[in-house]
């Protein structure tokens, strides 16, 4: 039979571990409790050395952080958000391509643009396309990165195919080409590894 | 001295558990010491966010078994490795072996092994 000491440290122990997982809906931490419960009950009736086997189980609050993580990511991939998320990111990728399609079109053969693009638009077509890449972070980062370094690089090849019939690709177009596809793709990036954060947070909330 | 497997090999460790047949956690932490004669010391508070990540990847599966046990312990949760997971294991075990072979050659075979 346990001394009351004993029962108090496993609750305080089990209590740590729930405290870490209180971001998760209460069904996913009950079953989470549940089976890690189980687990020690039946280790301590094994060995009968509480403070033993707390110690074999690992520090409380890491082994809560390790589980909300791995929950986290369980959900960030769920299937209804991946549909609501790429056609959101998309809309606001095609939105700030267009931008910068539009401004693409003010440049002329030998460098410089024919009028200077409205600050106000370039700020406007970053900031779309920061937001299409924080949308798709939101959801699978790991898979977003390399979605958007494809994104990215086949956008590049249709702005040339655009480009071709209204200049003569010389090194300025090239030039210009390299550096536009260097800048969305780090603002592709920029943004998944900022909604990558975000909607691990994002993800709990809307599970709850 | 007992060895505390990395997380990688944590993942490994229990896929190899569960191909031979459905298990729930704790049996998995006490077949990994049981098989290893007690030379791999497994954090338990490792295994179950790595049978998270486990069932994340559609590698195991698992099930709650509704029914306490006989001693009163609560309801269990059985995994079972998935097709994917038979994949994964292969994959991960020629990684080892490759591995293993590659370590031997300083560490292991028989020279080393008179020198200790």
């Amino acid at each position: 039979m346990q001394k009351k000491s004993e029962v108090q440290s496993l609750e305080n122990y089990l209590s740590q571990i729930a405290h870490e997982l209180r971001a998760l809906p209460s069904q996913a931490r009950a079953d989470e409790m549940r089976e890690i419960e189980a687990h020690l009950r039946t280790m301590i009736e094994e060995r009968g050395d509480v403070a033993g086997v707390l110690a074999q189980f690992g520090k409380p609050r890491k082994v809560g952080r390790d589980l909300r993580k791995a929950w986290e990511s369980r959900q960030q991939e769920s299937w209804w958000r991946i549909i609501v998320a790429i056609p959101t990111g998309a809309s606001f990728y095609m939105i700030g391509m267009s931008s910068w399609i539009n401004i693409s079109q003010l440049f002329v053969n030998g460098g410089g643009f024919t009028k200077s693009p409205s600050i106000y638009f370039l700020a406007f077509a970053t900031f779309t396309v920061l937001l299409s890449g924080a949308v798709f972070g939101s959801i699978s980062p790991k898979r977003s990165r390399i979605a958007g370094a494809l994104l990215s690089s086949t956008i590049l090849w249709c702005w040339f195919v655009v480009f071709r019939s209204s200049h003569q690709l010389d090194f300025s177009i090239f030039a210009y080409g390299a550096a536009f596809w260097l800048y969305q793709t780090f603002l592709l990036l920029t943004g998944i590894h900022f909604g990558a954060r975000r909607g691990k947070r994002l993800s709990v909330r809307l599970a709850k | 001295m007992a060895r505390k497997p990395t997380r990688g090999d944590v993942s490994a460790l229990i896929l190899a558990v569960l191909s031979e047949g459905a298990l729930h956690g704790y049996a998995i932490a006490r077949e990994v010491e049981r098989r290893s004669e007690n030379a791999l010391a497994l954090r338990e508070g490792s295994l179950y966010p790595t049978l998270r990540d486990l069932e994340t990847n559609g590698y195991i599966v698992g099930e709650w078994d509704d029914a306490a046990t006989p001693t009163g312990t609560p309801a269990r949760k059985t995994y079972k490795l998935t097709a994917a997971g038979q994949s994964e294991l292969a994959k991960q075990a020629r990684e080892w072996q490759i591995y293993a072979r590659a370590l031997d050659g300083f560490l292991g075979g028989k020279a080393n092994a008179e020198k200790i």
